[in-house]
Parts: structure tokens; sequence; C-alpha cells
């Protein structure tokens, strides 16, 4: 960690010393150990605030809309969930891939601080690597772990942990990608009745504070103008229940359909601990079913199932 | 407790089109003034399957009737547009502070409006001519875009002009055949005027930019900051200062104005 | 102060008459809840959404229209007289109540929904035994393991619940229950002893001595620019915070017949100060969340004279991009005093 830590810092240094980059995206040490949130490095003498840790958690493919503004060209560390990320803004449109310069960060996985907290308590807590695994300490005492023992679970499925189509890639390992049934969960939700499904997403989407974290944290939520933030006409009102947050995440996922890459930032964003990622892993499954395989954020100029005229396409448009 | 934010059934008596986007809607309640209030004073007006927004009132509180010169801008407005005499809408106030028309007792005044602005200044330019006696000299300078979007004609060149110690000059930006007025901005008229600082104030209101000129041309003519009142416009939902929104710095528009004298607004945060 | 076994706790929900609150088991961690017969939940140390709902709930019907022909009618929701009892609250949500009373209960108007409701609550405060990484209570002043505004203070030594009331109303409640004890001298000095150690297990800081002052003169600081780049402009933060107090109200009608209702809203969205002419006094997310910090640590001083922070931590918490409060105000501390 220490020495990806020293790579992104003389790394980012150099590119911004040698004109590729203006200013340069990664991660900085938070307030508290599981924090390692966003930061934007605006000049080479600032690098030595990147850190490189177990909680690089947040996709910053998010900010390169708000950078696309900026002159000259932004550095972006990306892992295998942010590289994607950037594709599905590139292909979309809203990012210019000329103004962005990609150092990819192969991936371990990072830890839900959750599954820590369980572990060894809360506050004064140290996480350090050994050779195979993590040693945790906390109030609640000493643990041994490997690291999928306390990763996300959006890690233990993660498909792409090496970033793909990136400009660089610093030297490093990556996990193991995940090769078993990505849609598992779903499967299970499948096998129930449609009023058992129906429960049980009402329950969860009863929850729901339309807080909009998730929107707002998406890389596939691009639009300039959201269809929830519109009000003439207003497709839907502030009152929060049931069923307008169902609309909302109904809608929202829909809307995102063949474009979201699974980087799980959405339920990780959610303060009421609703499990989105079900939703968005059985869109992309309808997805794959309807479409062929398919895999958003891959590639740049992929063509996407639900963005592409195809005059040979199997259904007919009468 | 009566909620505040419930509001009551008002029947709109009259509608007058004053310009090709503002009409003057005079509204009753079920025992005639759906609320007394003072000049400056502003209302929620809606129509509530489309929504509600505050709105100057624009008639004075000596008038019978409550008036409000209403601009097409958006979709309340637009609808409200449509209403004819007969139809309901619903009201409830009044909110904000209004005009200091104690404080101004026994000084001249000076009115300068742009546009629309001219609506919660004719509230105090009638509330004062009403009460002729405790208030010296009116001079009123108006300014609008072109001569079909200047509101309230028949009292500025009828009804006001004939009064004595008033004087009204009303510029448009562009003219047109019929126009034989003065053409240009409202500042260049008040500098013609200049209009002596001694013992009297400035009350303006109209768009940001016509402001922002008015004030530099007040400052060079000799107004103090305490001489020139000016009243805002933010977007609102509660109108009782509890909602947010509508805040320049700690100071709610809604009830700490919407009438603050330049003095004051220099102390906020730049917000506007 | 009186004593009750915390086995007998549902026998005193029970006794309650009215909706009784308690932190039940949601998604991820606790919200409150109507108790509907379940036991005490031991490992609850804080709710996720601060219990302000009960009080202002997040959507709420004003009145009732429809028009006939050229008339309208409008009927107003009634908000029920039923008493509310919100048991185990935390002494820093209680605070937070206090703060919502000023701004809803004091000022020109009075805000007739929260004040009947307010009116017709009992707050019954859990002290804190300890806080977690992320509480900073004790830097506004507050007490972990006491409420100064509670109906209850109650606190829990593991077998019993001890309680001592703190209003006149809180007395009359605890006097006409018959399921306590007095507390033993053993019981009274095990709280007084809980109260002390809990201020010191608060370990975050924000320091606010000055901070007003030093934010009236600094509104066009550039450190907003920098403290605002990473915001994702989402509401976690104002929803989950227990002082935040702003919302809309909106309509929604079929064929001139619908209901007005208010929701929360938050001064994070784009939408929030945007005019129907389509100027926006804040038009970038520097200006919204520079609103919302000045809003807990110079608006509120000025316009209530308190803080409008309590230091729970949940913006802390539930921030996706960890924007700290108390990390800010450190930073306002050494940049703007400059």
């Amino acid at each position: 960690m220490q020495r990806m830590t020293d790579n992104m810092r003389k790394r980012a240094g150099e590119l911004m010393a040698e004109g590729k980059a203006d200013r340069f995206l990664g991660w900085e040490k938070g307030s508290f150990w599981w924090q390692s949130p966003p930061v934007e490095i605006k000049e080479a003498s600032e690098a030595d605030r990147l850190i490189w840790d177990l909680f690089c958690t947040a996709n910053l493919a998010k900010y390169l809309q708000q950078m696309q503004s900026l002159e000259g060209k932004t550095g972006v560390f990306v892992k295998g969930c942010d590289a994607r990320g950037v594709n599905r803004l590139v292909r979309d449109g809203v990012v210019d891939r000329d103004k962005v310069y990609l150092v990819g960060v192969p991936c371990p996985g990072m830890i839900d601080p959750d599954k820590v907290r369980k572990l060894v308590g809360d506050g004064d807590v140290t996480i350090t690597q050994l050779e195979d695994g993590l040693s945790l300490k906390g109030p609640l005492g000493e643990r041994k772990v490997t690291l999928d023992e306390v990763a996300l679970d959006k890690c233990l499925l993660c498909r792409h942990p090496e970033p793909v189509g990136c400009d660089e890639v610093l030297e490093g390992t990556a996990r193991a990608p995940f090769t078993g049934d990505p849609y598992a969960e779903v499967r299970e939700l499948e096998e129930l009745d449609s009023d058992e499904r129906y429960d049980y997403w009402a329950e969860e989407l009863s929850r729901c504070i339309r807080c909009y974290a998730c929107r707002n944290v998406c890389p596939a939520c691009n639009c300039i103008k959201c269809v929830f933030d519109m009000d003439r006409p207003n497709w839907l009102d502030g009152a929060t229940n049931l069923s307008n947050n169902q609309v909302y995440q109904l809608i929202r996922f829909m809307h995102v359909a063949g474009r979201c890459i699974d980087c799980g930032e959405c339920e990780r964003a959610c303060p009421m601990g609703i499990p989105l990622r079900k939703l968005a892993a059985k869109v992309d499954k309808d997805v794959s079913e309807l479409f062929g395989p398919f895999e958003a954020g891959l590639d740049p100029e992929e063509k996407l199932p639900l963005g592409t005229f195809d005059p040979n396409d199997p259904d007919s448009f009468e | 407790m009566t909620n505040e934010l419930i509001p009551q059934i008002a029947k709109v008596v009259a509608v007058r089109k004053e310009t090709p986007d503002v009409k003057t809607f005079t509204v009753r309640g079920e025992k005639g003034l759906p609320f007394s209030y003072m000049p400056g004073q502003c209302a929620m007006v809606s129509l509530p399957s489309v929504g509600e927004a505050m709105f100057s009132i624009t008639s004075s509180p000596t008038q019978a009737d409550m008036e409000f010169s209403i601009k097409r801008v958006g979709l309340l407005t637009e609808a409200l547009h449509k209403l004819t005499p007969g139809q309901t809408v619903a009201v409830r106030g009044p909110y904000g502070n209004g005009f200091p028309v104690e404080m101004l007792k026994g000084k001249d005044l000076l009115f300068i409006g742009g546009g629309i602005g001219l609506a919660p200044l004719r509230s105090l330019i009638n509330y004062c001519l009403d009460n002729r006696a405790d208030y010296g000299k009116v001079d009123i300078i108006y300014g609008a875009r072109s001569p079909q979007d200047l509101v309230f004609t028949d009292e500025l060149f009828e009804r006001w002009p004939k009064i004595e110690g008033v004087q009204v000059q009303t510029t448009v930006d562009v003219g047109d055949e019929t126009w034989t007025g003065p053409v240009g901005v409202v500042t260049k008229l008040l500098e013609e005027l200049n209009p002596d600082p001694q013992g009297r104030i400035a009350i303006t209101c109209g768009p940001p930019i016509m402001i922002k000129f008015v004030l530099r041309t007040l400052a060079k003519l000799g107004y103090t900051d305490d001489q020139i009142i000016t009243t805002l416009e933010k977007r609102m939902k509660c109108g009782i200062g509890k909602c947010g929104r509508c805040n320049i710095g700690g100071k709610y528009i809604c009830v700490d104005g919407p009438v603050f004298t330049l003095a004051q607004l220099r102390e906020l945060p730049d917000e506007l | 102060m009186k004593a009750i076994a915390k086995t007998a706790l549902p026998d005193l929900f029970a006794a309650l008459q009215g909706r009784v609150y308690v932190p039940v088991r949601d998604g991820k961690g606790f919200s409150f809840g109507l108790w509907e017969g379940q036991p005490w939940p031991d490992d609850y140390q804080n709710a996720i959404v601060p219990p302000k709902h009960i009080l202002f709930p997040q959507t709420e019907d004003l009145y009732t229209f429809r028009m006939e022909g050229e008339d309208m009618a409008i009927d107003p929701v009634a908000v029920p007289e039923e008493t509310s009892f919100i048991f185990g609250l935390r002494p820093c949500d209680c605070r937070a109540i206090e703060l919502l009373d000023l701004v809803f209960r004091e000022g020109p108007f009075v805000d007739a929904a929260y004040n009947k409701r307010r009116e017709n609550t009992f707050l019954m405060v859990l002290g804190c035994k300890e806080g977690v990484p992320t509480c900073f209570c004790t830097s506004f002043g507050l007490e972990p393991a006491f409420a100064p505004g509670a109906d209850w203070n109650m606190w829990d030594l593991g077998e019993v619940l001890v309680v001592e009331p703190g209003t006149d109303k809180g007395k009359e409640l605890l006097d006409s229950l018959g399921l306590f004890r007095e507390a033993t001298d053993e019981e009274k000095s095990q709280v007084e002893k809980l109260r002390e150690e809990a201020k010191g297990t608060i370990t975050l800081h924000a320091p606010t001595e000055g901070i007003t002052e030093l934010l009236q003169a600094n509104f066009d600081h550039p450190l907003w620019d920098e403290i605002s780049r990473k915001c994702l402009e989402c509401g976690a933060c104002t929803y989950l915070c227990p002082t935040c107090h702003c919302y809309d109200m909106q309509s929604s009608s079929v064929l001139g017949q619908g209901r007005r209702f208010r929701c929360w809203d938050s001064c994070m969205y784009c939408n929030y100060t945007l005019m129907a002419g389509g100027h926006n006094p804040r038009p970038s997310k520097r200006e919204r969340v520079r609103n919302r910090f000045l809003h807990k640590l110079q608006y509120f001083p000025e316009n209530q004279g308190e803080f409008g922070c309590v230091g729970c931590g949940r913006c802390l918490i539930n921030c996706p991009v960890c924007m700290d409060i108390t990390r800010f105000m450190a930073q306002a501390k050494e940049v703007m005093a400059k």
C-alpha cells in the first residue's frame, strides 16, 4: 500500500510537471480510519496528499463531468470500477477522452468498515497488511483476517478489478476477478412469487428518504438536468411515500440500464441501507439476456445495447 | 391556533390588462378585504393545483380592494393570467415588513421604478397620496422597455400628475411612433431631474441591473445609504421564516424584508 | 430518581397512553418507529434518521382542495391530538429538538402543526454511556449522558433503567406510573459516575470559539471553493441532520382535486433557490455548501442565539465523500484567521 502511495505521488507529480495533466484526482486520508475521500490535486507540490489504502472506494469518474469546463487535462487515478466509469462517460459524450489522463491502479478490493467494526469495534482501529492477509486492531482486540473476510460485497463480485482503457497502469496486483454467477442474488429474488417480491421491495423502498445520494454518486447518472429535478413538468412530486419512492428508484435503474458499470456506489452511498445493487443487477441481467451478454464501460467505443440502431435488429420496429 | 400555511379563498372581481405580460387582479375575500396590510407587504397567492408564490400587494391599504399586478414568467403566473372575474384564487398573508411609512412622514419622496417594479411602489405612492398632509413633495420616475410595457398608465399620466406637489416622469428604453416622452434609461432622467437629497428619501424597485445603476446615480447625487430604500424578491415557500431558501446571509426576506435600506443591505453578504 | 427493570419496559410502553416511539431495527441500523411489542434493543447506539420526523414529518398534508366550477373548497388537514412518547432519543437529538423549537415556535409566526405535536410529545432521553468516533456533542456544550431539556433523563445501568424527570409534565407522568421504584443510593452514584465517564469518551473536537465572527468576516474566502469541490450535492447530510428544518410546499392533484403538502427540502439541491424567471442566487455548490455550514455556525447564532449543530455526527457518517464539518471548522480557524 505504502509503495503504491509513493508511486502515485511520484507519478502525479511527474505528469503534472511534464504538462500531461493540469490537475489530478485521487484519494486522501480522511478524518477517520475508514475514510479515504476524493481529493483534487491542483499543484505538483500537493501530490503528497494522495494516498492509496483499502478505503479508496469513492468512484472518481463522477467528478470528470464538472472538470470538463476546465482548461487542460485532468489526471485521474482509476481502480477497475473508476476506469469503467470514465469509459462510460466518454461513451456518452459527456467527457472528452482527450481531456483526461488515466492512471490505472490494480485494485485488491476495498474494505467494508462495518465488517471491521463487527470484529474489532470502532474508534482506535489500525489495519496492517500482512503477507497473507490483514491484521485488525481495535477496542475489541486484535484479529487476523483475509481481505475477502472484510471486503465490500461489491468487490467480492467484481469482474474487472484490473482497470481497462488507461493511459498507463501502475505496477501492482489486482484481486482475482470474480468468475462465478454475478446474478446469484437476483436469481434468489426471482424465485419468489410476485407478491413476495413486491413485499420485499416495498419494505426496502419504504425506507428511502429521497436524498438522491444514489443518483448523485452514480457515474451513469450524467444528465445535465435530471428528470427528478424538473418542475416543468414536475414528473414526480417531493412527497416521500412508497409509490413515489418506487417510481424514483425504478425509473432511475431503468434509465441506467445497459450503462450501469456495477461500481456499487449507489448502495454504498445510501444512508438507509437499501440493497440497490440488487436492483442494478436485475436490470443488468435482463439487458444481458435480452440483448446478448454485455458489460458496460469496458470500451469507450462500445455499442450500447439500448442506444444503438441496427437495421438487422431481430425485433421489428413496427 | 390557525395554521398560517393554509390560505383563504378569494374571488377575482376584476382583471385589468396592464401590458402584454402584466395583469392586475382585484381580489375579495368572503368578508371583503382578505386581511389588512401595509404598503410594501406581500401575500402568497395560489392556485392550489398549480402552485403558490409570493407577490407584492399593489394596492394601498387606503383602497377598498386588494390588488396584485402579476407578470407572466412561470407556470403559476401563466395559470393566473388565464383567470377571469368570478373565478377564485387562494391567498394568505400579509407577509414581510413593508415600507417604513412612519419614518417617511414629513419627508420628500423620490420613487424610481422599472417595469413591474412599480407594483410594490404603487402601494406606497397611493398610501402617501391618500395621506397627503403627512408627506412632502413626491417625485416619481418610471421606466419600461417600451411604451406598451408601461404599467398603471392611468395613474402615471392622469391621476398622479394632477395632485399638488407630485411630479411624474416616464421614460422608455425604446420608443415607438406614438411615444412623445423621453427615451432612455431611468438613471438619465434621474440625473436630469437631480432631486435635492436634503430631507428626501429615495425608494426604488425594478430589475436588478436597473437597481445597480440607480444606486450608483443616487450616490453621485449625494444620497446616503440610509436615504435609499429598496424591496427584494426571492423564491419563497412558507412566507413565515421557517422553510429556509429566501435568506440572504442570516436574514429571511419573507420576514426581515422584503424592504431594506441600502445601509441594511450593505450589512448582508452579496447573495442577491 | 426512580428505577425500573429493563425487562419491565414492555409494561411501561403498554402503560403509556399514546404513540410510543422506540428505536426499531431497520435496514442497516435503527430508526424511531412505533413500539409493537418488541424487546428493548441492547445494541442501540443512535438512529440513522433523527427523531425530528415525529414532530416534523418528511411529508405532511396541509389541506385538501377541490375546484367546483368557479369555486374552490379548501379543507385543512388536522394534526391529531394524540400524545407521543419518544423513548430513548439521545441528548444530542433532544437538544436538536430544542433548536427546532426556536425555529418553529418562536419569532413572528408559530408553526401550528409542529407546535401542536410538540406540546403533545414527551422527550424521554437515554444518556450515552460512550460516544462513537464521529460524536462531537461536547464541542457544542452538550453533555453526552444528560439533556437539560428532556422530560425524562434515563440511564441504562445494565439490568435497570434509572429515570429522573426534567420537566413538570415529565414528573407528573412519572408519578402517575406505578411501575417504578425509588432508585437506590448505589444506583444514584452509578448514574453520577456514568455521566462523568461518558464525557471522556467524546474524542472528536470542533473548534467553536470565535467561529461565528470568523465566518461573518469571510463570506468570500477561497476556502469555500476548496471544501465544496468534492460535494456531490445530494441531500443526505441535510435530511439526516436533526436541526435542518427546510421544507418545500407542493401540490398533488388530478382534475382540480388534490392535496397541498409540505415535504423536507434541502439547500444542497440545485432547484432550491431557483426563481421562476431563471435567476438563482445560489447558482453553484460553492454557495450551497457555504449556506449549509453558515446556517449552522453563523445564521443560527445570529437569529436564535445558539449554534445550529449539536455534534451528532450523522453528516460525517453518511456523506458519500466524507465532508466533515469539524474538519472545515478547524481549517477555517487556520486559514481564515490569517
